[in-house]
């Protein structure tokens, strides 16, 4: 792992600082990216953050943390926000690579390996240490620790949520979709009794939601997708006892879609948008939005819309294993203002900053403090939203998964962490493998096999 | 080659303003190798009236016949008749043989026999050399050759001709017209030709058919149209300079003296007419008018305003008391310049229905008699 | 003249206005001079906008490059040698070939014909030719946003219409299935592209005389035999030059098939475009989708020069 940047060390290589000056056309990039910084109040360069949030409400309290994080502290922070339509992992490499690279990005569970993996994020266990002097502790699970430290400051987090409609369930005399088979009988049972309503929204497709969907579901079954064997960190899918759970998950996919609308395109937007646009009854979600978004669009089953955890296979399992994804910011190597970058991201999630930046996420993203969730608590007292639309059940069954040791990140297959498991997940490869064995025509082995060994040639995993 | 027969033809048209009728009951025929020009004021039906012929408008009601085929509502492209646009409708992409032979091409033959008759056609309308250019390339008379080549190629039942010439320069209309008819001799064939030169009329067509209003005013050959026209309209239009017309009211009952109103004047006119009404309108042509030098003119006269010279002849352009008088006359004969004071005599003259503009009657013959009356 | 001419003149020396005449003169005299004046312009904002970002990409196609990192690790030309022959470059390409023409054909067949129906006169004919032109100012995110939803199985107004037509029995997800989304990406990106074509040809179309057609209906023409003559000959060099530069936009087209389907169901619309995009942003392989817009490159370049060659489109009709 450690050898990784220096795999090909015989070969001569060169850095792109050194490019940059013999590429004109490079420089000026440069020079364009260059432009943001300006010059900052003092000695020292302004701390610069790229965010991937654009809308206009979060632009507006961002800056506004920036302004008074710069008022408090005098360390000037210049915020740029991606373009609409624009793509963030684009613009920051765009960024890395021009040798410009921003002091603080956004950074996620499913993709922070990748940033990890390339050596070009700085310790933050500083921060980390800081932030729990001032809040409470972080647990593990939302971090991201790669060599031996902390690459995520973790702000808030989602969990893995079976959401279902309990008025269809009830009215069917349905047991919630807790288990595997519990989950296809009421899907059966919905299907039949209403034409215009599906059981669930089973999702192969080769697309982010996709992704989790899949790994979610090899989870439900006990199954893993690495697996570590000292300092190599191999693909599981197709080796031993473990290509059988896959198998057995792949047999119940070929099952469910018959349950489900085509979902072989669906990412994020579809899954959630079946759900609150009344489609379907059950909807797997990694946060709350099938059901934020049955409340924005005034359904009547928004009340009627509880969760469970991740179902499983209870002839081989006892308890789910669903996902847990924090979501936070790291900073970047080779930036200009580590050090105010340090201050200003610890700024953001503590206090006030968090509760408005997690208030503003309704409820689909969850704090990380468990504190929080105490009724009276800085983030709920006063918060209408969530006391109203919520019920303290929801509340507090979201809380219980999200600290339980049967929520884990998918990096936590291995120990440490598998710093592969965010390229494996953006290969959307397990969601191939899903639309493979349903859509696609491949037998379930030769699906297995393809998966595999696209995972090896793409990922760090062997 | 066919004859064309028209029955009863008439085409309206709607417009914002209402009903126009282009066309109105019109009946003709059109014999078999006969040049007929269709000619009138713009705006009189001609057009439409051959677009009916051709199939390019559909009429509101009547018929048409080709020989003995009736064809109206059988589609233009099926009537076999060639048809020779006023704007000239070469096809800019393809070569002068390809357009000449297009008919051909349509009829499914291939490109070396129809470049071989291409050739044929060319050298018929004295075009032979120009075969591989562009029309872009060629002068207006060459590109109208062209059309008349492409129209007959094929043979058609008729040619039909929509103001051929109405864009080229007067010397090339002059030569043109000789074309055309060495062309029509050759070829022999029905032609309907469409203009609103009365002159081009005069000089080409066998017969030529008068319109005005969608009526058809006379059709006969161009002798008769020019010497007994039907009424005041074809009289007006045909003949240049134009008729004299003066408002008049016999004094006699047969017409044979009439007096011009407004005036003391009175003319001879030789007319011996069973009845004449009360008002007419006298009319005789510039060219059957004579003019005497005279300071003290007694009658008909007045000064010479405008003399215009064309050739051996002159036209004298003379203000009367009643309006303008013109008179063409032989230049050696009768030496007179502008600012003359001159009497004038006439020496054919028309009797119309100041009405009904229908014509009442004509003196028949030159009255040698008459001349001496003017003169003194 | 003026006094202020007369001013400015009293202020410039006489000896700066005959070096200035000097230097214009042997500007303007020497042809390479003004030559190279007029042309640098240009040439810098190609070399600048085109040249340097493709020999970039090139260079940067001979390295190992991660996306998130600034190390290049040199490997060679041989990485172009490996993504040709790869299979998902090769399936890929396939894709590209069939959405690239597939495309055109849909957007010349249609464009053509939207401009011969709108170029008849008819009630509203004026109204039908602003409305046929107006997808062309709708951006492609919103036609992909919009024919995503019109497409949509459960609420979609498409599967809606040919369920109550009776065409369809269930409702078909377009965009899910492997049959049917490349040809319905194809034909929502086109749809907009077509009045693309329309909007050339329709102007020539205008430009063609009522009288051509009647001289040819008299010569015996039928319809189809007017259009192959009259109508074709005077829109052939247009929809050659649309063919070329829309097989060109279409092959790079990303933003529609991205934005409908990201090259799904599973890869069934992974065009080259989309598989670079996603070996950079998906894989971090910053230096192979380099190699593949390179080599995508070279392809567009040589269908340029090659359909040059062949079509001739720059051959202008001549017109009398």
């Amino acid at each position: 792992m450690e050898n990784h940047g220096k795999r090909h060390g015989g070969r001569p290589s060169t850095s792109r600082r050194a490019f940059l000056a013999t590429s004109a056309a490079a420089s000026l990039t440069a020079g364009v990216a260059g432009c943001m910084g300006g010059s900052g109040s003092g000695s020292s360069e302004p701390v610069t953050y790229i965010s991937n949030n654009n809308s206009p409400q979060f632009q507006e309290m961002l800056t506004g943390f920036a302004d008074q994080f710069e008022e408090e502290r005098g360390i000037e922070v210049d915020i740029e926000f991606t373009e609409i339509g624009g793509d963030y992992g684009q613009r920051v490499s765009q960024l890395i690579q021009a040798g410009n690279p921003p002091d603080i990005i956004n950074a996620e569970q499913f993709r922070i390996g990748a940033y990890a993996t390339q050596d070009i994020l700085r310790p933050v266990d500083d921060i980390i240490e800081a932030v729990e002097e001032e809040e409470e502790e972080v647990q593990d699970k939302f971090g991201f620790v790669y060599e031996g430290a902390n690459r995520l400051v973790p702000a808030v987090s989602s969990v893995t949520n079976n959401w279902y409609r309990t008025d269809v369930y009830d009215e069917l005399g349905l047991d919630a979709p807790t288990t595997w088979e519990r989950e296809r009988e009421a899907a059966q049972a919905i299907m039949e009794a209403d034409n215009d309503l599906y059981g669930l929204g089973y999702t192969t497709s080769a697309t982010v939601y996709g992704s989790y969907h899949a790994w979610c579901r090899l989870w439900g079954n006990g199954a893993q997708v690495a697996t570590r064997d000292g300092d190599t960190v191999e693909v599981a899918l197709d080796s031993g006892a473990n290509r059988d759970r896959v198998r057995e998950v792949l047999e119940r996919a070929q099952q469910m879609v018959e349950y489900s609308p085509t979902a072989t395109n669906w990412d994020w937007g579809e899954i959630y948008e079946s759900y609150a646009g009344g489609t379907t009854a059950t909807a797997v979600y990694s946060g709350g939005r099938p059901k934020t978004q049955s409340i924005g669009q005034d359904r009547e089953w928004a009340d009627t819309t509880k969760r469970v955890n991740n179902s499983y296979n209870s002839s081989n399992q006892n308890s789910s294993l669903g996902n847990s994804a924090a979501t936070g910011y790291a900073l970047l190597q080779g930036s200009d203002n580590p050090e105010g970058a340090k201050e200003f991201v610890q700024y953001m999630v503590t206090g006030d900053r968090l509760v408005e930046y997690a208030r503003a996420l309704r409820f689909h993203n969850i704090p990380i403090y468990e504190s929080w969730y105490e009724p009276g608590s800085a983030y709920r007292e006063g918060w209408d939203y969530l006391n109203e639309n919520f019920e303290e059940e929801t509340i507090q069954s979201e809380r219980e998964a999200l600290f339980s040791d049967n929520t884990q990140p998918f990096t936590a297959e291995t120990e440490p962490a598998n710093p592969y498991a965010s390229p494996a997940f953006t290969s959307f490869q397990l969601g191939q493998m899903f639309y493979d064995v349903t859509e696609g025509g491949l037998g379930i082995d030769e699906a297995i096999d393809q998966a595999a060994t696209t995972l090896r040639e793409n990922t760090g995993m062997e | 080659m066919t004859d064309i027969k028209v029955d009863t033809l008439r085409k309206e048209f709607s417009s914002d303003a209402g009903k126009i009728v282009a066309v109105d009951d019109v009946s003709f025929t059109v014999d078999d190798g006969e040049f007929v020009c269709i000619v009138g004021p713009s705006g009189c039906g001609k057009t439409t009236l051959l677009r009916c012929i051709a199939g390019l408008e559909r009429p509101t009601s009547g018929q048409i016949k080709l020989g003995t085929e009736e064809v109206t509502d059988v589609p233009p492209q099926n009537r076999n008749l060639a048809f020779v646009f006023q704007d000239i409708t070469l096809y800019p992409h393809m070569k002068v043989w390809e357009n000449i032979s297009y008919p051909l091409k349509l009829d499914g033959i291939g490109p070396d026999d129809r470049y071989e008759k291409a050739q044929e056609v060319a050298d018929t309308i004295q075009i032979g050399e120009l075969l591989d250019k562009y029309p872009g390339e060629l002068s207006g008379g060459q590109q109208q050759r062209v059309a008349i080549g492409r129209s007959i190629i094929r043979s058609p039942r008729a040619y039909l001709l929509d103001e051929p010439m109405s864009d080229l320069d007067a010397k090339l209309k002059k030569e043109m017209r000789v074309e055309l008819q060495r062309i029509q001799q050759q070829v022999g064939g029905t032609m309907v030709y469409v203009t609103h030169d009365q002159e081009e009329a005069m000089t080409l067509s066998d017969r030529m058919l008068v319109m005005d209003d969608g009526n058809i005013q006379q059709f006969g050959s161009p002798q008769k149209v020019y010497h007994e026209p039907n009424n005041l309209f074809v009289a007006r239009f045909i003949g240049s300079p134009e008729i004299n017309l003066l408002a008049a009211s016999p004094v006699s009952d047969t017409g044979e003296t009439v007096s011009v109103e407004d005036t003391d004047w009175t003319v001879d006119t030789g007319i011996q007419a069973s009845s004449v009404p009360g008002r007419v309108t006298l009319g005789f042509r510039p060219r059957h008018t004579t003019v005497a030098r005279t300071t003290n003119p007694d009658g008909l006269g007045g000064e010479v305003a405008l003399v215009e010279s064309v050739g051996d002849e002159n036209i004298l352009y003379v203000d009367t008391k009643v309006g303008e008088v013109r008179v063409v006359v032989d230049i050696e004969e009768y030496p007179v310049s502008e600012g003359d004071s001159v009497e004038i005599g006439v020496e054919r003259s028309y009797l119309f229905d100041r009405d009904t503009g229908d014509t009442i009657a004509k003196s028949t013959e030159h009255q040698p008699d008459r001349e001496d009356t003017v003169e003194t | 003249m003026s006094t202020v001419s007369d001013g400015v003149r009293a202020v410039v020396p006489t000896r700066w206005q005959r070096k200035t005449n000097g230097v214009l003169a042997s500007v303007f005299e020497r042809d390479k001079t003004l030559l190279a004046l007029c042309l640098t312009p240009a040439l810098a904002l190609f070399i600048l906008i085109a040249l340097l970002p493709m020999v970039w990409a090139f260079n940067l196609s001979l390295y190992e490059v991660s996306t998130l990192s600034p190390i290049w690790e040199w490997t060679g030309p041989g990485r172009l040698v490996d993504i040709v022959t790869s299979s998902g470059f090769q399936i890929a390409f396939g894709r590209s070939l069939v959405f690239g023409f597939g495309s055109v054909a849909f957007q010349l067949i249609a464009g053509v014909g939207l401009a011969l129906l709108v170029n008849k006169e008819f009630k509203g004919a004026v109204l039908a030719r602003a409305l046929a032109l107006l997808p062309y100012l709708v951006p492609a995110v919103v036609i992909g946003m919009v024919g995503q939803f019109m497409l949509n199985a459960q609420y979609g107004i498409i599967n809606l219409l040919l369920l109550r037509v009776g065409v369809l029995d269930n409702p078909v997800a377009f965009l899910g299935l492997p049959e049917t989304a490349m040809v319905t990406v194809m034909i929502v990106g086109s749809w907009k592209f077509a009045v693309f074509v329309t909007l050339l040809t329709l102007a020539r179309l205008q430009s063609i005389p009522e009288h051509f057609y009647e001289g040819a209906t008299m010569c015996g023409a039928n319809a189809y035999q007017k259009f192959r003559d009259i109508t074709l000959p005077r829109i052939k060099n247009v929809i050659l030059i649309a063919a070329l530069l829309r097989t060109l936009w279409m092959f790079n087209k990303f933003d529609i098939i991205y934005i409908m389907t990201r090259g799904g169901p599973g890869e069934s619309t992974t065009t080259i475009p989309l598989l670079a995009y996603e070996i950079a942003f998906n894989q971090y392989n910053l230096g192979e989708a380099a190699g593949i817009a390179a080599l995508m490159f070279v392809f567009l370049a040589a269908w340029s020069v090659l359909y040059f060659r062949v079509a001739e489109p720059e051959q202008e009709v001549r017109v009398a």
